[in-house]
């Protein structure tokens, strides 16, 4: 099992964070907010104190707040960008992170986020009217982040019922109703009715099946049948089993190791799959991967590296203390009895 | 983000001069937009708004994933577009069809740099929302049609073009058995055509429907038959597996109060045989082993106790080979037994 690069991820995390000038940077401006908080979890993850490592964390908070658009109550995903939903949750999740959450206007956003439902109990991700089952979690997560989520700015059960109609054949969820099982999807849609507490629109057994049919024989996750293994699968399908009381259908040890081979040992960082460039999205889903496999140790009884893990919450992918901290409540169902029992 | 391989070497003085000229452009083309528009909402006028255009059609041909990029051209063509729909005034629906040739024209340009850029294919439907009418309405969307086709020749798993295909098929008022043809077509050229199944699955009830409740029963017999056909080719290609397991799920509910309901237990017979004979030739077949223990335990719960019973510990037999033959899967088959 090939070490854990924990400093090194540090520091390629904290790298990118300054690298302003590269042209990776200038081309995902328009996701920066999201960019900013899958930094902000790896190092979180890794037990650091992000706000000392963003330098106090009040310039950060005030860039944040930059990206608000006071006139429709959403933030873009960089300065000068439109509001949308997807930068929305990032920018509350960011806010959450640097504990600055009240620097939202709770029900400004709240008003943004409810006009953009639809009758059907859909989201749209802004004016424009795209209609996707990510806009669903980002919505329903935004709100209880904002603590308004049962306040009836929103109507959950008609959110819960759209995210049903993208049920497919497979157990699995598309990104709306008649678009094929894609496990990323599947996240938000699980994440989505975890938050509506109503998993009992999920078939667990079935989609859990297919979760797991995901591991291929490197050990590593793909999103749909017949695709590549790639690492943000492990935070996607394992949050999902996570949920579904299903983790122990993965072979941990295996993807584990998928994960650990993902990295970068020179320049740190996690890339998609073994031998590809790292990025700062593949770097936070191999870490919370990680965790939720319970390979890097959350309980202090870590190994040499000195780090103390922290665990983190599959339905709002946060740290776990922080969730609980900001009083976030999500369903999740109970463990199906491992294997252990049926030996006997 | 995905898919680019890590550098072996440091760049070289030219490559990293090179990039330094490429971000330094962008960043002009971008500032320049971000000035347009400015200036734009200060003071409207229809030149700031022509320039702004053609500003931001060079960023998203670059970067189609600035979704802000494509919004700027959305503000630009929702007036010419909402213009009085069906007005008798030759210019007002030229220049209605000349945006919307436009815009298509444009999305067109950004799949080259990315044909799964969610931005685009939103944009392609939006201003055919609003303007397909101008540019022949149903026929239009029978063009979009081939532009799909084309797309999924290129990669037939895109789900972005299936997405949106099955939206276009409602515009073109294409039938259920049309598009039911479409997905035979592609699955007779790829067993392992996964999307083609999956939309299969959404149109089965439909095809079914129209068909009547008296030819259900051919209907499921023709699906067995050509799933049969994939898994008996490619084995280990799992789309027709699931489309199996779907498929049989499905049949009891269809069969159900049409006259053939009493055939679905002959039914369920008639597949474990089948199974049976593919495991003797391919005795590790992980999928056949798993779909073969599914049928088991649809069949024990229809059966008479001893039968049922005998049925059940064929069903735990077979979770032995699997753990054997797909040991990574364990704890999933494990769980099997309880």
């Amino acid at each position: 099992m090939p070490p854990f690069l924990g400093e090194l991820h540090r520091q390629y995390i904290l790298k990118v964070s300054k690298d302003k000038d590269s042209f990776e940077y200038l081309m995902t401006e328009h996701l920066r907010m999201s960019g900013v908080y899958w930094g902000l979890m790896g190092l979180a993850l890794m037990g650091r104190d992000v706000k000392e490592e963003m330098g106090g964390g009040g310039a950060l908070a005030d860039w944040v707040m930059r990206c608000y658009c006071p006139a429709e109550g959403g933030f873009g995903g960089g300065e000068g960008h439109d509001p949308h939903i997807l930068y929305t949750l990032s920018a509350l999740q960011v806010l959450a992170l640097l504990g600055e959450l009240r620097r939202a206007d709770a029900a400004a956003v709240t008003r943004y986020v409810a006009a953009l439902q639809r009758p059907d109990g859909a989201f749209a991700g802004d004016r424009w009217g795209e209609v996707d089952t990510r806009f669903s979690y980002c919505a329903l997560a935004s709100l209880a982040l904002l603590g308004t989520l049962r306040g009836g700015a929103v109507d959950v059960g008609a959110a819960a019922a759209f995210v049903a109609r993208c049920r497919n054949f497979d157990g699995g969820f598309g990104c709306a109703p008649g678009a094929e099982s894609h496990a990323g999807q599947v996240f938000t849609c699980v994440g989505a009715l975890a938050i509506a507490r109503a998993l009992h629109l999920v078939d667990a057994p079935l989609l859990g099946w297919w979760l797991c049919a995901r591991q291929c024989d490197s050990g590593g996750l793909n999103g749909r049948p017949e695709k590549q293994a790639d690492v943000c699968y492990s935070w996607w399908i394992l949050s999902a089993l996570a949920i579904l009381g299903r983790r122990a259908w993965i072979d941990g040890a295996a993807l584990a190791r998928f994960i650990l081979r993902c990295q970068d040992g020179d320049g740190g960082g996690v890339a998609e799959r073994p031998g590809n460039m790292a990025d700062i999205f593949h770097t936070f889903f191999g870490i919370a991967g990680l965790v939720l496999l319970g390979h890097l140790k959350t309980d202090g009884s870590g190994g040499a590296d000195g780090i103390v893990y922290c665990d983190v919450d599959p339905v709002y992918a946060l740290p776990s203390a922080l969730v609980r901290e900001l009083g976030l409540e999500s369903q999740v169902l109970e463990p199906v009895p491992a294997a252990a029992a049926a030996a006997a | 983000m995905h898919g680019r391989k890590k550098l072996d070497k440091p760049r070289s003085e030219e490559e990293l001069a090179a990039i330094r000229a490429k971000v330094l452009n962008y960043s002009k083309v971008v500032a320049a937009t971000n000035q347009l528009r400015r200036e734009l909402l200060a003071h409207p006028s229809a030149q700031t708004q022509k320039t702004l255009l053609d500003v931001v059609d060079k960023v998203v041909r670059v970067n189609p994933d600035y979704y802000s990029m494509w919004n700027y051209r959305k503000e630009a063509a929702l007036p010419i577009l909402e213009a009085a729909e069906g007005q008798a005034k030759v210019g007002v629906q030229e220049r209605r069809a000349q945006v919307v040739e436009q815009e298509l024209a444009l999305a067109a340009a950004a799949f080259k740099r990315n044909p799964k850029c969610y931005s685009a294919w939103h944009h392609r439907r939006w201003v055919l929302e609003r303007g397909a009418d101008a540019i022949g309405g149903e026929a239009a969307y029978r063009r979009e049609l081939e532009l799909c086709r084309q797309f999924l020749l290129l990669d037939s798993r895109n789900f972005h073009c299936w997405a949106y295909r099955g939206w276009v098929v409602e515009q073109a008022g294409l039938s259920a058995e049309e598009d039911f043809a479409f997905t035979t077509e592609k699955i007779l050229e790829n067993f392992s055509n996964y999307s083609a199944f999956h939309y299969r699955s959404k149109l089965l009830p439909a095809v079914a429907e129209a068909r009547g409740a008296g030819g259900v029963l051919t209907l499921v017999e023709q699906e067995l038959e050509m799933v049969h056909q994939a898994f008996f080719t490619e084995p280990d290609d799992q789309s027709a597996w699931w489309y199996h397991r779907f498929l049989v799920g499905w049949a009891a509910e269809a069969l159900h109060g049409t006259e053939h309901h009493d055939k679905y237990p002959e039914l369920l017979q008639k597949e474990v045989d089948c199974i049976r004979e593919l495991l003797f030739v391919e005795e590790r077949c992980k999928w056949a082993l798993v779909t073969l223990h599914h049928l088991l335990c649809a069949l024990a719960r229809t059966a008479q106790d001893t039968e049922g019973v005998e049925l059940m510990a064929e069903a735990r037999s077979l979770v032995t080979t699997l753990v054997d033959v797909d040991p990574m899967h364990k704890s999933y088959y494990d769980s099997l037994l309880q």
